[in-house]
């Protein structure tokens, strides 16, 4: 059974527009027919530009909003249906709202959580230990939240929607705001939790970093449409246009634009230069450098996914 | 490890239990602060005693305001601020609905495993409704000193206070609840308590005709405070019979509301959701 299971899903909002008495109905399209399978235990990241969708489809899955027609279900279960069921089932993390209650500590709030979850004492004690040796929080779990970094907060956020050990967990911009050490480390503490309970991420994010070093699978929704839906390292490889080439010469050398071969950058001994793939063969063009000039090193760079997703955004 | 092992009960028990730890919670959020705690409790007990002493001078001037004394104004004012605060007192996040309505916040509560509206009451205390618990025990001990006590107006006192309470919050509920409807409801909302609780201090005997008709039906104020003490004085069994209805259509009204409203709210007008 998949974790997740979505068929011809569409949500529209309806505004009112205009001064008081002449008020007219808007409506907004945010999903259209939106077809989508989640395996258990994979990770998906869905990622878009503002206003794509993104968050209107977790609410959905959640049992937050209800469709306006389309048929869904999160662990076997309609979410708009047996909301109360499904939470049971899944955890949430919104990176922009706290779970946890500000002025206590962390363990304190997880105590509320064994109550509502309404999980067995002993159970409780031995996941929230094991949560805490997993997610390193022995030091800071007895501090008042409102003493807590942002990198320490978000672990204890991401603990209290693991405690009632949901089959999938969403996470909406689990990273916003956190340094670059905080985020390695939420990534690691992430993807160890995929592999050691085998929990299903599903995963919204503006930062390609987080898609790139937790998911297996990238979905991409432009306009309440899924544009692409495929694996992670293909989407590289499928939407790369451009590759980069930094060449360091032996001798001072002349290099001069070419077609398909644009010089970003040069001086006596280095040039930068942007290929079009399109219209050069990587290989070929490679070989023939190598023949033709007296290299002392090369260094050939893809664009980032960051850049890849960019192009796919302006494209659609 | 991977194996689930939640003892879902799904009955009162564990509802009572989740309810019981979120109180205790939300109590040890209040107490962190301990001076604060007691600055607001005093605060609001000595803001409900000043009403008190104007009506002391209102009633030495005129005697008698169509058969109601000064000491009926203790019953009143203990009536409403008991009421008014055990509605609130525990359950703060009634006076909330309409904020979190309109700032999207209610997905936090949707996302739990439990009774929306109730997650979202019980998610915060007041403090000065402490204060106003305080001082309507104080009133209604001495109504009862200066009354004449007997085991059967205290008995029937407890059961008016309950069901003041009830009708407090089903008021509240939907007049908070207006904001699934309204968008950025909350200062209509904060209107119509206040228009509700100044007119609660006051006896009814005042009000005449319209203004009778609306602070009875429309804000009830008269079934929240001039009633209940009647009820007690009298021990008129047909008001108390009157009163319970009342409590449970606005109780019952107010859950109905807030209910057909989710049902909008997840039918996405709210902000932010796109």
């Amino acid at each position: 059974m998949e974790a997740i299971h979505v068929r011809d899903l569409n949500k529209e909002f309806v505004f009112n527009e205009g001064k008081i008495f002449k008020k007219k109905n808007k409506k907004v399209q945010a999903l259209k027919n939106i077809s989508l399978d989640v395996k258990k235990g994979e990770t998906i990241a869905l990622i878009g530009p503002n206003g794509a969708g993104k968050s209107t489809m977790i609410k959905i899955l959640t049992g937050i909003l209800n469709p306006t027609n389309g048929i869904a279900t999160v662990c076997g279960l309609c979410p708009w249906e047996k909301r109360k069921e499904l939470a049971f089932k899944i955890g949430t993390v919104f990176g922009q709202r706290s779970q946890l209650s500000f002025h206590l500590s962390a363990r304190d709030s997880f105590v509320l959580y064994e109550k509502i979850y309404e999980i067995e004492h002993d159970v409780f004690q031995n996941r929230l230990n094991r949560l805490i040796k997993l997610f390193e929080i022995e030091e800071f779990i007895d501090q008042p939240v409102r003493k807590l970094s942002l990198g320490q907060r978000m672990r204890c956020e991401i603990i209290s929607s693991l405690l009632h050990n949901p089959e999938i967990i969403f996470l909406d911009e689990p990273t916003i705001g956190l340094d670059v050490v905080a985020k390695r480390n939420l990534r690691d503490i992430l993807r160890n939790l995929n592999k050691e309970f085998n929990t299903t991420i599903f995963l919204t994010s503006h930062d390609t970093g987080d898609i790139e070093a937790l998911c297996e699978r990238t979905v991409i929704i432009n306009e309440g449409e899924i544009v692409i839906d495929q694996k992670t390292l293909d989407l590289k490889q499928t939407y790369i246009k451009k590759k980069k080439l930094y060449v360091r010469f032996s001798k001072p050398t002349e290099f001069k634009n070419g077609d398909g071969v644009n010089v970003l950058d040069k001086n006596e001994f280095d040039v930068t230069l942007e290929m079009d793939l399109e219209k050069v063969n990587f290989k070929e063009f490679l070989e023939k450098i190598v023949s033709t000039y007296d290299i002392a090193d090369i260094n050939i760079e893809d664009p980032s996914l960051e850049e890849v997703i960019t192009s796919i955004y302006e494209k659609k | 490890m991977n194996k689930r092992k939640i003892n879902r009960k799904g009955n009162l028990n564990a509802n009572f239990q989740w309810l019981r730890a979120l109180v205790k919670r939300n109590m040890k959020i209040a107490l962190a602060y301990k001076s604060s705690f007691l600055i607001q409790v005093i605060g609001m007990f000595l803001n409900n005693l000043s009403f008190l002493i104007v009506w002391y001078f209102v009633f030495r001037k005129f005697g008698d305001i169509n058969g109601w004394t000064f000491k009926e104004m203790f019953g009143l004012q203990g009536v409403v601020a008991l009421a008014y605060g055990f509605s609130i007192a525990l359950t703060y996040g009634i006076r909330n609905i309409s904020k979190n309505i309109t700032y999207g916040q209610v997905d936090k509560f949707m996302v739990l495993p439990k009774n929306v509206l109730l997650s979202m009451i019980f998610s915060e205390v007041q403090i000065s409704a402490f204060g106003d618990i305080f001082e309507g025990g104080v009133n209604i001990l001495i109504y009862f000193i200066i009354t004449g006590f007997s085991f059967e107006k205290f008995i029937i006192a407890i059961v008016v206070i309950i069901l003041a309470t009830l009708l407090w919050a089903g008021y509240l509920i939907i007049t908070q609840s207006l904001a699934f409807w309204l968008s950025n409801s909350e200062e209509l909302s904060n209107s119509l308590l206040n228009a509700t609780l100044g007119a609660a201090l006051y006896p009814n005997k005042i009000f005449e005709g319209i203004p009778k008709v609306l602070f009875t039906f429309v804000f009830p104020s008269i079934f929240m405070s001039s009633m209940p003490v009647d009820i007690i004085k009298d021990i008129d069994l047909s008001k108390l019979l009157l009163l319970t209805f009342f409590a449970a259509f606005w109780l019952l009204g107010g859950i109905v509301l807030f209910n057909q409203g989710l049902k909008r709210y997840e039918s996405g007008n709210l902000v932010g959701t796109v």
